[in-house]
């Protein structure tokens, strides 16, 4: 029996192995490598680099996601892949172990663990209202295995035997060189009675412990070996059985179920990340997606590479907005230096390809066209070249951008031309800015060319500029309009909130 | 068992965190030479100085505690250093015994551990006796609580408990463990149980009247399976050990912490001696509530000032009632920021439980003081200077709770004395009003004759004293600001005589 993707709408499909070349520009390859960081077993990084193409596919993830976001839904997919790695972990003890009663014990474990992961899932998502196609789908796979005669007979034989193992208790004498093993022993414990005495002397104070030295090591030494042996005659019957057991359920893991633990991944990685956000007050949102319509709208959202970053710092982040209507297709951003612009120009990229995984994006409310592709023109450090080589290396690929656009293309430039003369980069940008117009792509044109916002009736000028109400920090925003000017001590006082009404408010009772 | 010398009802915590706003006032406030004071021949004196200064106490029960403690010490200077000398005998013992914290073996851990704890409870017998035979002396119910919990804890029949079970660890007729199977078959929670009675070959008898019994012999020539059976020992024993060393963990903290609270009470003592050696006089402060607006002094005095210059040094008397806002203006190196660090200092000595530096004071404790120096020489319109002002403010005003002092001086003088003095203006404004208690010693002409004219019964305009002399006196006197600074009194000192006539000298 064959399940259906919670990835694909329509399997199967080919994967990207290596990242889209926009992904260090916009520095996506930042935000993948934190997500995925941690999970390489899951092999999640060609997910990330393959882009859905149309509002269908997109949905099907949302719809997913959505789901996965339900709390009891979130808390049992988690339990249910803590579940497999642990799995996953004991079949790799069997592996390594050297004596052959342990392999067959940790592969009991292995089994145990298996049974009790899935069995687990099969019902906690009965009780759940499931919405989406991809995992009503996946239920249903589900609870036909789990009802099978197979599993449940596994499940039986898994349970009584480790039921029989954990009862067994021995007795140990240690006189010099001997050592005495017994089914009976004096039951008193010495070492609780001695720390009755001393507990006047107990301190809150005081941290270590020092830790607990019960099986540290993986591995019997051939004393543990020979004690076993003894203990395996005092008790044989229960070890012949999982001699048995561990040679007939070799092959108990369902492949179906190991890519969905994997396609899982794709979704609760994610889910980790946003956390990581919304813990700090930032919003992420499911983007509405269409082919046809280049309106476009983003609340509050943040270049989450460069977010991350700074929260993880203690720093505090900014949000902006954009907005493309009726004819604006392409946002002219001018302003000061270090004044949020390629963090901008980053961020509009950011959105567009995380909806173009059927991902949530950063910020409180998205609408966005599905592009067929985005394309990037941002200023190459590694360069060597100088002078006219530069400027004809960033025209060629400026070249090669346009000739390969579509009108359902995004595009974003950042300072294409900042190699040459005022002169030559004013004409060089408005040749471009022209072309672009005409193909009518949505693009980002970030520029110090000022002029160049009230071109034509698709372009909209954006100014970064002075936040005054940032505290704190000596942050940027990204609105319409020109930059306003302020006095100068009571406005840099006004920016570490230290005015007379903001001390006033933050030192409110 | 806890020491409670500092607080009543629980212990100083001395890992805690100076923020570094605390760490500022200390620098702002010289406290290092109060400290060296302190010190005497033991640098612990002045970290514990340091700490219990720096955290301070809001509370005016926990301040009266630790002065009837203090008092109870003055009165009996070699008594205390007896007791600080015995318990750092006793921690000592902790460096000869080299116990084996590193060592992962069951086995030696306990043969360490088990002579050091015997020398602790030595410790604990002989600080109980020192306590017996000083009680009577004592005033303060933080000493004699002391002596009531020692009582308490060490009796003797306990102390004879202790001595017998430590005796019994020595498992002269072999150990008896028993186990389950864990992960992997290995074996785990592994149990000691009772040993044989002295003189019976007890466990082997005890296993033969049982029907099944195997036994593993290891060969004399197996070593390693003479090192797994020690480790199999250690996994058996590591309970008992782990007993052990924690319990005397938890005797070595507490002669740590009786160490560092006697510490500080030591450094008070050094500080009392060091003043009282160049004739300065210190006092007791009477207390008035966070939520009141007191500070009445006689022959207040910047305690570092006085050490650092080993003599008496200008003394100021303090009159203010019902007083949110202070503003201190007049002449360049006339005694303002002297003043200003003798309140400051005179509040952190009070609220730590010290004594302060004067004859009289009564003065209303605060939620925490804080500094923020500004630097005149740097009198430049750099932005990095104001930036940098501004920031350290935001902090101040960030850790900032109802019934904190800031002390300010020379504050917002890095941008021009219009703007300076309109930053200055609305963030005292807005900090009297959030019930924020302020001193400020400034040269912003402006912002201090705003205060003056605004005629509010809760701001105090005090003065840098210059007589028609033009001497100083070094005192800060009640009186307006006026609108020079008198920096050319300064440069006729060093110059001998004004190039020109100065306009504004009529």
């Amino acid at each position: 029996m064959r399940v259906s993707s919670i990835l694909w709408l329509q399997s199967p499909i080919t994967v990207e192995t290596n990242p889209p070349e926009i992904f260090s520009d916009l520095n996506l390859d930042a935000i993948v490598e934190e997500i995925v960081a941690g999970r390489d077993e899951y092999r999640l990084r060609p997910f990330f680099y393959t882009s859905l193409t149309t509002p269908e596919e997109v949905g099907y993830r949302q719809d997913v996601m959505r789901d996965l976001h339900q709390p009891a839904v979130a808390a049992m997919m988690h339990l249910f892949a803590e579940g497999m790695q642990t799995v996953r972990q004991y079949q790799a003890h069997a592996e390594k172990v050297y004596y052959q009663r342990q392999k067959q014990a940790w592969f009991l474990d292995a089994v145990a663990s298996y049974v009790e992961t899935v069995g687990g899932l099969d019902e906690a998502l009965m009780l759940e209202n499931i919405k989406s196609e991809g995992l009503i789908r996946f239920r249903e796979f589900l609870r036909t295995y789990v009802g099978s005669a197979e599993f449940e007979g596994m499940r039986n034989q898994t349970a009584a035997l480790k039921a029989d193992l954990a009862g067994i208790r021995y007795g140990l004498t240690v006189d010099g060189s001997v050592i005495s093993v017994g089914k009976e022993f004096d039951p008193e414990d010495v070492s609780q009675d001695f720390e009755a005495l001393l507990t006047r002397f107990q301190r809150t104070d005081i941290q270590r412990q020092l830790r607990d030295q019960d099986s540290e090591a993986l591995e019997m030494n051939h004393i543990e070996a020979k004690i076993l042996e003894q203990v395996v005659k005092l008790y044989p019957e229960p070890f012949e059985r999982l001699e048995t057991f561990s040679r007939q359920q070799v092959s108990f893991l369902d492949p179906a179920l190991r890519e969905f633990d994997r396609e899982l991944q794709f979704y609760l990685t994610y889910q980790d990340y946003m956390a990581f956000f919304e813990h700090h007050g930032l919003d992420f949102c499911y983007p509405r997606v269409s082919a046809l319509d280049k309106t476009e709208l983003s609340r509050d959202s943040y270049d989450a590479a460069l977010a991350h970053k700074v929260l993880s710092a203690h720093g505090t982040v900014v949000v902006n907005d954009f907005e493309l209507s009726g004819d604006e297709r392409i946002l002219v951003v001018t302003g000061p230096n270090q004044g949020g612009k390629t963090t901008f120009a980053r961020r509009f990229g950011q959105l567009h390809f995380l909806a173009k995984l059927g991902l949530p994006v950063p910020g409180g409310a998205a609408q966005l066209f599905l592009c067929d592709k985005i394309f990037t023109h941002f200023e190459r450090e590694e360069d060597m070249s100088e002078g006219s080589g530069k400027l004809q290396d960033a025209l060629l690929r400026m070249h090669a951008i346009l000739s390969d656009a579509s009108p359902d293309s995004v595009i974003i430039m950042n300072e294409i031309f900042g190699s040459t003369t005022l002169q030559d980069a004013v004409f060089l940008t408005t040749k471009v800015l022209d072309q672009v117009t005409q193909l009518d792509a949505i693009a980002v044109l970030v520029t110090f060319i000022d002029e160049l916002g009230s071109r034509n009736q698709k372009t909209v000028s954006l100014v970064a500029s002075v936040n005054p109400d940032q505290y704190a920090q000596r942050t940027y925003k990204i609105v319409r309009g020109p930059a306003q000017g302020i006095a100068y001590a009571l406005s840099l006082a006004e920016s570490y909130g230290l005015t007379y009404s903001r001390i006033k408010e933050r030192l409110q009772p | 068992m806890n020491v409670c010398l500092l607080y009543s009802d629980r212990e100083f915590d001395w890992e805690q965190k100076i923020s570094a706003d605390r760490r500022q006032v200390a620098q702002d406030l010289n406290l290092d030479v109060l400290l060296a004071a302190a010190r005497g021949d033991d640098p612990v004196l002045a970290t514990a100085v340091e700490k219990v200064l720096l955290v301070g106490s809001c509370d005016l029960a926990e301040i009266q505690f630790r002065q009837e403690v203090l008092k109870d010490f003055m009165a009996q200077v070699p008594v205390l250093s007896e007791l600080y000398a015995m318990a750092m005998e006793a921690l000592e013992q902790r460096r000869r015994a080299h116990l084996g914290i590193f060592t992962r073996h069951a086995e030696s851990m306990m043969h360490e551990a088990i002579p050091l704890l015997r020398m602790l409870f030595e410790y604990l017998e002989k600080v109980r006796d020192w306590v017996r035979a000083h009680v009577e002396d004592f005033r303060s119910p933080g000493l004699q609580m002391f002596g009531q919990r020692l009582e308490q804890a060490l009796d003797d029949s306990y102390l004879n408990q202790v001595r017998d079970h430590l005796e019994a660890l020595a498992f002269r007729q072999g150990m008896v463990f028993s186990a389950q199977l864990g992960p992997g078959l290995k074996g785990q929670h592994y149990v000691l149980h009772q040993s044989p009675p002295a003189g019976h070959h007890w466990n082997l008898n005890f296993f033969r009247k049982s029907p099944e019994t195997y036994t593993v012999v290891i060969a004399d020539r197996d070593e390693s399976g003479h090192t797994a059976l020690g480790e199999l020992k250690d996994l058996g024993l590591a309970r008992v050990a782990r007993g052990l060393v924690q319990a005397a963990d938890h005797i070595l903290a507490f002669f740590k912490q009786l160490r560092m609270e006697l510490a500080f009470y030591l450094g008070c003592l050094n500080l009392a001696q060091r003043l009282q050696e160049i004739q300065e006089p210190v006092t007791f402060p009477t207390l008035a509530p966070a939520n009141e607006r007191v500070r009445e002094a006689s022959g207040l005095y910047d305690v570092c000032l006085a050490l650092q210059l080993n003599r008496r040094v200008v003394e100021n008397d303090c009159n203010a009632e019902g007083i949110s806002l202070t503003i201190v203006t007049g002449a360049n190196q006339g005694g303002k920021s002297t003043f200003l660090r003798s309140l400051g200092l005179a509040q952190l000595m009070m609220q730590s439980g010290m004594f302060v530096a004067a004859t009289r004071y009564h003065g209303n404790i605060c939620s925490e003081v804080f500094t923020h120096f500004g630097r005149r020489e740097d009198q430049t319109m750099e932005s990095g200077k104001l930036d940098e002002e501004l920031r350290r403010c935001a902090s101040i005003v960030d850790g900032l709770q109802k019934n904190g002092l800031v002390l300010f001086n020379e504050s917002f003088a890095s941008t021009n004395e219009r703007e300076g003095s309109e930053v200055a203006r609305q963030i005292t404004q807005a900090l009297v009003e959030s019930h924020i208690q302020v001193v400020f010693v400034t040269h912003l002409v402006t912002f201090a004759n705003q205060w003056q004219d605004s005629a509010a019964p809760w701001v105090q305009c005090l003065r840098a004293e210059r007589r028609d002399d033009g001497v100083r006196t070094f005192k800060i006197v009640e009186g307006a600001p006026l609108s020079t600074s008198f920096g050319r009194d300064v440069y006729r000192k060093i110059f001998g005589e004004l190039g020109e006539e100065d306009p504004e000298a009529s």
